[in-house]
């Protein structure tokens, strides 16, 4: 809520959120600075940022040095894309003789977004490090930085500083810091500096569990490195911590494990998968398969149908469905051969992941939004 | 009608942005340039190869307008062009380490905070000014530019997208730079959910994010909000401009637009270049004879005629 947000700013600036008001206080067109600022809170709470701006504006021309107010009136400008007017008030406040620390670190903070929305990241960045310049603990300018980081694809830097906002804010998540860890990991191991790449992808999984991606490549590290039953060691434990996203090593699993001489293995894996979890479709359609494999199309069709009921919009159930369940006597296998490719593909069954966080979708499942540039917010989205 | 100089930066403004298709950051920098010189690009990259804004470097206009000469391209121009051609200014070299301008948050406005930071200075040369005198237009796929002879620069643009959060959209009005900074600047561009990640799969758009276009879901935009309420066909205006800037001149008429984008744009500039008989110059010839290349010699600095 916009008035709690002002309440919250203002207080972080030393200042009473209540409006102060002096006798000789001149009203603009009849409105006196109280008014005009309590009307633009409500404006802005409904969304009507035109006229939020529009009694801002005139408010701050009966009092200029009311620091939480030209904030509120940057913060709608930038929203509006006014970057010029923005910025303006944001350097005046800087600037302002009697601005204390606080007051230095916000109007840097401001023009870091300021910029940073604009899209001009070298200004961004010359602002963020000099908000943290006078307070390295400030956590905007600090998450901030480490966004601009990103963008730049210098995940080292990106790391040191989300390390930081880790230790200053107890309640934030390690998930961002540990998917970081993950990254440089997958730079070492595209370097071929296979130990390295193995430390940071470990470290990544001690910050936080869900770095899925980072279970596979541990595994990929040892399995290519000819060690298939460390490699499993990583695979298992991505069943047993995520268990699902245990399709992403299935195939792995197989040839880990026919190696290793423990062929049928992966069977029994996924049947203690479906069993604990009734909407484990992946498992049944890989039992499904199996079934197929080892010609036994009852078997198949029933855990393709137990798939089926799971996840009813999948078309990879229904595509297995009916390879598995057809009998050739109802349905000849030129119309199934013609059914399976028909639905096979790019544009057949698209975009079952969504981002969590900004509704993106997608046909797989990425590790980060491409759109809002979160780490680990895709889930997949069967209906 | 008072006739004006032309006009270029007091200063050089530069800045780093990412670019919509590479998702690499690009640097950039505005640099003064001298009456004549018109809008030039360089690629630092590619050993300071020029491409000239000129509606016959026009090479692609899938999704952005790509400009392209002897082998060197530069690509997501229509935004920058947009806002000096709105700003006056006739005259700039814009030196690229990268293969496009910068998205920066997908509107003019970053461009005008930047040129507005480096400052504008006027030159000794009157600008060159295309009056047009015939009306023309250009069609395809339902789509359709007209343009009319009129007192000063207008737009009628308008967009029917089969989306409901998008639909019928208007714009109608004078374009003067005080109207294109309060009403034009600020309106990002925007796509549909649906279409990016086929973009994504064909390797474009991947700089593509929320924080420099507006992109437009089943159900709701993801952005947190519009700037405006018909911000869509605002920033089909903001295109409009940009592509007309290939001109190299002001242009003085009225377009109207239906369902139009950068292909028709670029084709009716083309068309207007190809018609001198519907149109009259007035300003200097230093610019225009860049971009009418097949047009006899004019006389410095007076009006001439469609007959020439």
């Amino acid at each position: 809520m916009p008035t709690r947000w002002l309440e919250r700013l203002a207080s972080s600036w030393g200042q009473s959120f209540e409006p102060r008001e002096t006798p000789e206080e001149r009203p603009a067109a009849g409105k006196t600075f109280q008014r005009l600022s309590q009307s633009a809170l409500v404006h802005s709470a409904c969304g009507r940022r035109d006229e939020a701006i529009r009694d801002l504006t005139a408010a701050l021309r009966l009092r200029t040095d009311d620091a939480a107010l030209t904030l509120v009136l940057g913060h709608l400008l930038r929203l509006k894309g006014q970057y010029d007017r923005a910025i303006r008030l944001h350097r005046m406040l800087l600037l302002r003789p009697d601005a204390d620390r606080h007051s230095r670190v916000g109007a840097r903070v401001a023009l870091a977004l300021d910029y940073r929305t604009a899209g001009l990241l070298k200004q961004a960045r010359h602002h963020a490090e000099q908000a943290l310049e006078i307070d390295a603990r400030e956590p905007t300018a600090l998450d901030l930085l480490a966004r601009l980081h990103e963008t730049a694809g210098e995940w080292q830097a990106a790391l040191q500083l989300e390390e930081r906002l880790l230790k200053i804010c107890p309640g934030r998540s390690g998930l961002t810091c540990g998917f970081l860890h993950y990254r440089i990991g997958c730079e070492h191991h595209e370097r071929g500096q296979t130990g390295r790449a193995a430390r940071r992808l470990s470290r990544a999984l001690k910050v936080h569990e869900r770095v899925i991606p980072a279970y596979v490549r541990l595994g990929d590290l040892h399995y290519e490195a000819s060690r298939p039953d460390r490699a499993v060691i990583y695979w298992e434990r991505l069943l047993d911590c995520q268990p699902r996203h245990a399709h992403l090593v299935f195939e792995r699993l197989e040839g880990a494990y026919s190696a290793l001489g423990r062929a049928g293995k992966l069977e029994e894996v996924c049947r203690r998968l479906a069993e604990a979890d009734p909407a484990h479709w992946r498992s049944r359609l890989y039992l499904a398969e199996a079934a197929v494999r080892r010609g036994l199309p009852e078997e198949a069709a029933r855990w393709s149908l137990g798939a089926l009921e799971a996840v009813p919009r999948s078309l990879a159930a229904h595509r297995e469905y009916w390879r598995a369940a057809a009998p050739p006597s109802t349905l000849p296998p030129v119309a199934l051969r013609d059914f399976l490719k028909a639905t096979a593909g790019p544009g057949a069954g698209d975009d079952p992941h969504v981002c969590t966080q900004c509704r993106y979708r997608a046909s797989e499942l990425l590790w980060r939004c491409p759109q809002c540039r979160a780490w680990g917010s895709f889930l997949e989205d069967r209906g | 009608m008072p006739r004006s100089n032309q006009r270029t930066l007091k200063k050089s403004a530069e800045c780093v942005g990412i670019g919509l298709h590479s998702g690499r950051p690009v640097s950039m920098r505005l640099n003064p340039a001298p009456a004549g010189h018109g809008i030039v690009f360089a690629r630092l990259d590619q050993g300071g190869r020029r491409v000239y804004a000129r509606a016959v470097n026009v090479v692609r206009t899938s999704f952005a307008t790509t400009l392209s000469e002897n082998g060197c391209s530069i690509s997501t121009t229509e935004h920058l062009m947009s806002a000096l051609y709105a700003l006056e200014i006739d005259n700039v070299l814009v030196e690229l380490d990268g293969a496009e301008v910068p998205i920066l948050d997908g509107s003019a406005a970053p461009f005008i905070y930047l040129i507005h930071e480096a400052g504008i200075f006027e030159l000794g040369a009157a600008r060159p000014r295309l009056v047009l005198e015939k009306p023309l237009s250009v069609s395809e796929q339902g789509g359709r530019i007209t343009a009319s002879p009129a007192p000063s620069f207008s737009v009628d643009y308008s967009i029917n997208f089969d989306h409901p959060l998008v639909g019928s959209q208007n714009f109608r009005g004078s374009i003067s730079c005080k109207s294109y900074l309060s009403e034009i600047a600020t309106a990002r561009t925007f796509c549909f959910l649906r279409d990016v990640e086929a973009l994504r799969r064909q390797g474009l758009a991947l700089g593509g994010c929320l924080e420099n276009a507006i992109v437009v879901g089943d159900d709701g935009i993801l952005n947190d909000s519009l700037r405006f309420e018909d911000e869509f066909v605002r920033h089909k205006v903001l295109d409009l401009i940009g592509d007309l800037a290939l001109l190299g001149m002001l242009f003085v008429g009225h377009v109207r637009a239906e369902r139009a984008g950068h292909r028709l744009h670029t084709r009716l500039v083309q068309e207007i270049l190809a018609r001198p008989d519907a149109w009259r110059f007035e300003g200097s010839t230093e610019v225009a004879a860049h971009h009418i290349p097949s047009r006899p010699a004019m006389v410095a600095g007076g009006s001439q005629t469609a007959s020439l």
